[in-house]
């Protein structure tokens, strides 16, 4: 259970560098539309196809490329195995 | 040997040729589509644009295609405004994943406003979103048609009421002894015409709503609205009806209850169902109203403990006109349109209406609206 | 009590309107469109007009215009009379300097003196637009 929740707040919390306070908003209908369920209830799976939606629906807000790619990397590294188990984020590498 | 590898060879070739006559097949589709078209890529870039968007729009295709969809096509409002990115059908669209129709206006590469009705939805392959198709149509005729239905409604309330008026003040002024004293018979009568004039301008009211409604010309203000406040000024007005009755009226909230919504549309649904409430329960009954808020949407619900609703009239509470046997019993006054009135508005600020009711125990409306 | 003027196309109710204000004890003086008030107005001076806002040959709007309430007759209180809730024509009018709208056909004849007095006796900058 505390497990989902932080995935979605992290979501959240990533989201937030980019779209600003709309960024709980942002997500939480994603989460409700794309995949008809409570946003606290997020699974790394679910994640997966929520990305390709994010990356459209931002693409339209922005023009910029590079920092729509910037974002949905970083939430392609909360998919990634060692995030799941220990709950943290991934270290960005260098560059 | 060579035999099959020529073969392998034709056949490559006329697969090929078969994909290529496709391609040039559904282009010619989309390049005959009588409405304006536009596709984007998943970066929001424009991959296709048909010849009746350019000439709308007045771009060559060179110009556009690959550009940013938001920049190249300026979405405005009636005043000329950029839209927000956000309010955009096409972010909608995709905010919501479902297809998205709605007015706006289009600003036009010599800088003009253009009116369209715009219908966008996601492109799905193999699962995932990877663009979008926008279709739209010039709405400038139709937009007149609507302002001319409005206008006319307007004036034919205008000069419906005023004999109407006429007739109240002049009843008035006679039982209030404007013109000599009366008698308590004639003042009686008086008020009976007075009576009848109210009623008379309520139901002139819920038939120019109705035809607003049919004719489509009801324009929708959504702001942000205090639920609980609005009720409260609905239970207000309609406090005199509960006293007189001895009909007590509550009101109940677990949370500030604020949505973005047409007020006085929705100040309309909630007096209708109220006055509703009260007008079919007896002395000494009483009527609750809740608000209750879920996720996505708000819910209304107007309990009364009146003389409920048969089964077997269940089915046409909604429709034009109707009014249920018991009813009409107790109470001859009604037009019967109240409910068909609330089924549109409620529909037109994009919620639903639904109830539950057993004859002589009571009804409960509910109406729930996207916050 | 106050100098009233009632500018209404309607002969009934314009009749009933001074009828009922006259009871009241105001000075009531009445036109039938926006030409003739504005007529009127060159030699009587009201404290609150009474102004439909239909009428023919000229409308309560073009007779506010008109009238620039704004900059001379800022104590002037104006009620606009209709029957068109919620119309940009009322819009319009409040911008104009009117003072408050009334819906003709819910006036009985009580609220009419009551709404008057009311308009009488609060300031003309407290508009309820």
């Amino acid at each position: 259970m505390d497990h989902r929740t932080r995935l979605y707040d992290r979501v959240v919390r990533i989201t937030h560098i980019y779209l600003g306070p709309a960024a709980d908003r942002f997500i939480a209908r994603q989460v409700q539309n794309h995949l008809g369920k409570e946003p606290e209830k997020l699974t790394v799976d679910d994640l997966v196809q929520l990305i390709d939606w994010i990356r459209v629906a931002v693409s339209l807000l922005t023009d910029d490329t590079e920092i729509v790619e910037e974002y949905v990397l970083q939430l392609q590294r909360l998919t990634y195995p060692e995030a799941e188990a220990t709950g943290k984020r991934v270290s960005s590498d260098a560059g | 040997m060579p035999a099959s590898n020529e073969n392998t060879k034709k056949q490559a070739v006329v697969g090929s040729r078969s994909a290529a006559e496709e391609r040039a097949q559904s282009e010619a589709i989309f390049n005959s589509i009588g409405d304006g078209a536009i596709a984007t890529d998943e970066f929001g870039k424009i991959t296709r644009i048909n010849p009746t968007a350019l000439r709308i729009l007045g771009y060559k295709e060179k110009e556009i295609i690959g550009k940013w969809f938001p920049s190249a096509v300026i979405n405005v409002d009636e005043n000329g405004v950029p839209l927000s990115l956000i309010d955009r059908p096409i972010t909608r669209a995709f905010l919501t994943g479902a297809t998205v129709s709605d007015r706006a206006y289009f600003q036009r590469k010599n800088g003009t406003r253009l009116a369209v009705s715009i219908t966008v939805a996601p492109i799905i392959h193999n699962n995932r979103p990877i663009g979008a198709i926008e279709v739209f149509r010039d709405i400038t005729l139709e937009l007149k048609i609507d302002r001319m239905k409005s206008e006319f409604i307007s004036l034919a309330s205008h000069q419906l009421r005023t004999p109407l008026s006429a007739i109240k003040t002049y009843a008035h002024m006679l039982a209030d002894g404007y013109m000599g004293e009366i008698l308590p018979l004639q003042r009686r009568s008086l008020e009976t015409i007075i009576g009848a004039t109210d009623r008379m301008n309520e139901l002139i009211s819920t038939l120019l709503n109705i035809t607003r409604i049919e004719s489509g010309s009801i324009a929708i203000i959504p702001k942000t609205t205090n639920l609980v406040k609005l009720t409260e000024e609905v239970i207000k007005g309609l406090r005199h009806i509960a006293n007189d009755k001895h009909i007590d009226v509550k009101l109940k909230y677990s949370a500030p209850a604020i949505l973005k919504t047409d007020s006085l549309i929705l100040k309309e649904v909630l007096s209708n169902l109220l006055s509703n409430a009260l007008k079919y329960t007896p002395e000494q009954g009483s009527v609750t109203i809740k608000l209750t808020g879920r996720n996505q949407h708000l819910t209304i619900s107007v309990h009364d403990t009146g003389f409920g609703i048969p089964k077997h009239s269940q089915q046409q509470i909604f429709t034009k006109f109707f009014r249920a046997p018991n009813v009409i019993k107790h109470e001859t006054s009604g037009t019967g349109l109240g409910l068909y009135l609330v089924k549109g508005l409620v529909t037109r600020l994009g919620g639903k209406v639904w109830f539950e009711s057993e004859e002589n125990k009571g009804s409960t409306f509910y109406i729930s609206l996207p916050k | 009590m106050a100098n009233v003027l009632i500018v209404e196309d309607d002969q009934d109710l314009n009749a009933a309107y001074t009828i009922i204000l006259k009871k009241e004890g105001h000075d009531v003086e009445s036109a039938f469109n926006g030409q003739e008030a504005l007529k009127l107005l060159k030699k009587f001076n009201p404290e609150l007009i009474l102004l439909d806002l239909l009428m023919p040959i000229m409308g309560g709007l073009e007779f506010l215009q008109n009238y620039s309430l704004k900059e001379q007759h800022q104590d002037v209180k104006v009620l606009i009379f209709t029957n068109m809730e919620n119309s940009p024509e009322v819009t319009e009018a409040y911008k104009l300097g009117a003072h408050r709208c009334i819906i003709k056909s819910w006036t009985a004849p009580q609220n009419l003196a009551r709404v008057v007095d009311d308009a009488l006796s609060t300031k003309a900058t407290d508009s309820a637009a």
